[in-house]
């Protein structure tokens, strides 16, 4: 992805993606992130409860909660209003 | 509801790329017209081997126009080149996709309108200066074609000179209203971006409920 993105736009694209299981080199992949700015958002989603861990043998995995639904929607929601306003002309 | 956003998104994302294409249209013409001007009153400077200040000075906003012509090309290239990923992305989402994809072209927007403001805003100068040059140096043209034809009557010459100052000057205007069109643009989208900082505080006092 080009351009900047703030970090509750990242967190929105980590739950969105993790609602099937996903590990961590997944997730950096898909969400275009270095180690360390996904090794950060991943901590501060799971210490929020809305990411699970799943640790299977050697296989760690995250998984979006049911709690990170609420931030979806509202997120969702929020930023699809702000197509409301448009420029007001079309080509 | 989730149609209405995806219809507006849809609108917004191909008038705005028609927008670029017009705008690039639009720098090509400032750039031919640049070489066009300061090559033939080049020559006519060789052939006549007089110094008159008009010629100095359409050969001065010819290279101007050439300086500029090939900075905008450039820089529109770079807009176009990500407002095209997003229209490719858009087209390749299904007619019944839900609303999560059209949420995730609309942060993509959100992120290319952070990283593209600075260029826009440049464009927009750019886009009056380079109309105000083509609007002066065609009424320059059309008034010096003026002059003659008082004095020795309507020539060839004189004809193709007036029509070449009306293309110069209808290429000014036109850059003068693509450059209106991205200040709308630029607006709205600075206006979305506000938004989105009072969206980050409820979306901050969601977390931190959590």
């Amino acid at each position: 992805m080009k351009g900047r993105r703030t970090s509750f736009e990242i967190y929105w694209e980590i739950l969105v993606y993790c609602r099937e299981p996903r590990t961590f080199t997944n997730i950096i992949n898909r969400c275009d992130l270095n180690s360390k700015l996904g090794q950060e958002h991943l901590k501060f989603l799971h210490a929020r409860d809305y990411l699970h861990i799943e640790k299977q043998d050697e296989r760690t995995t995250y998984i979006t909660t049911d709690k990170a639904q609420e931030y979806i929607s509202l997120f969702s929601k929020m930023y699809g209003a702000l197509f409301d306003d448009l420029p007001g002309f079309k080509l | 509801m989730e149609m209405d956003t995806r219809k507006k998104f849809k609108d917004e994302v191909r008038s705005f790329f028609g927008l670029t294409i017009l705008n690039l249209v639009f720098g090509a013409l400032v750039l031919a017209l640049g070489i066009s001007l300061a090559t033939t009153r080049v020559l006519d400077l060789i052939e006549t081997g007089r110094l008159l200040a008009m010629p100095l000075i359409l050969i001065g906003l010819g290279i101007i126009a050439i300086a500029c012509g090939f900075y905008w090309i450039i820089k529109i290239a770079e807009i176009m080149d990500g407002i095209d990923d997003i229209k490719t992305a858009y087209d390749k989402l299904s007619k019944d996709s839900d609303q999560e994809p059209i949420t995730c072209l609309i942060i993509q927007m959100m992120a290319y309108y952070r990283s593209n403001k600075s260029t826009i805003s440049k464009m927009i100068v750019l886009g009056r200066i380079g109309g105000i040059l083509f609007i002066i140096a065609g009424s320059i043209g059309i008034i010096s074609s003026l002059v003659p034809i008082a004095s020795d009557g309507l020539l060839w010459e004189n004809i193709s000179q007036i029509i070449g100052g009306i293309v110069a000057v209808g290429v000014g205007i036109a850059g003068l209203v693509v450059a209106h069109y991205f200040e709308i643009y630029s607006k709205v989208w600075d206006t979305r971006l506000q938004e989105t900082m009072k969206i980050e505080d409820a979306l901050q006092q969601k977390l931190e409920a959590s």
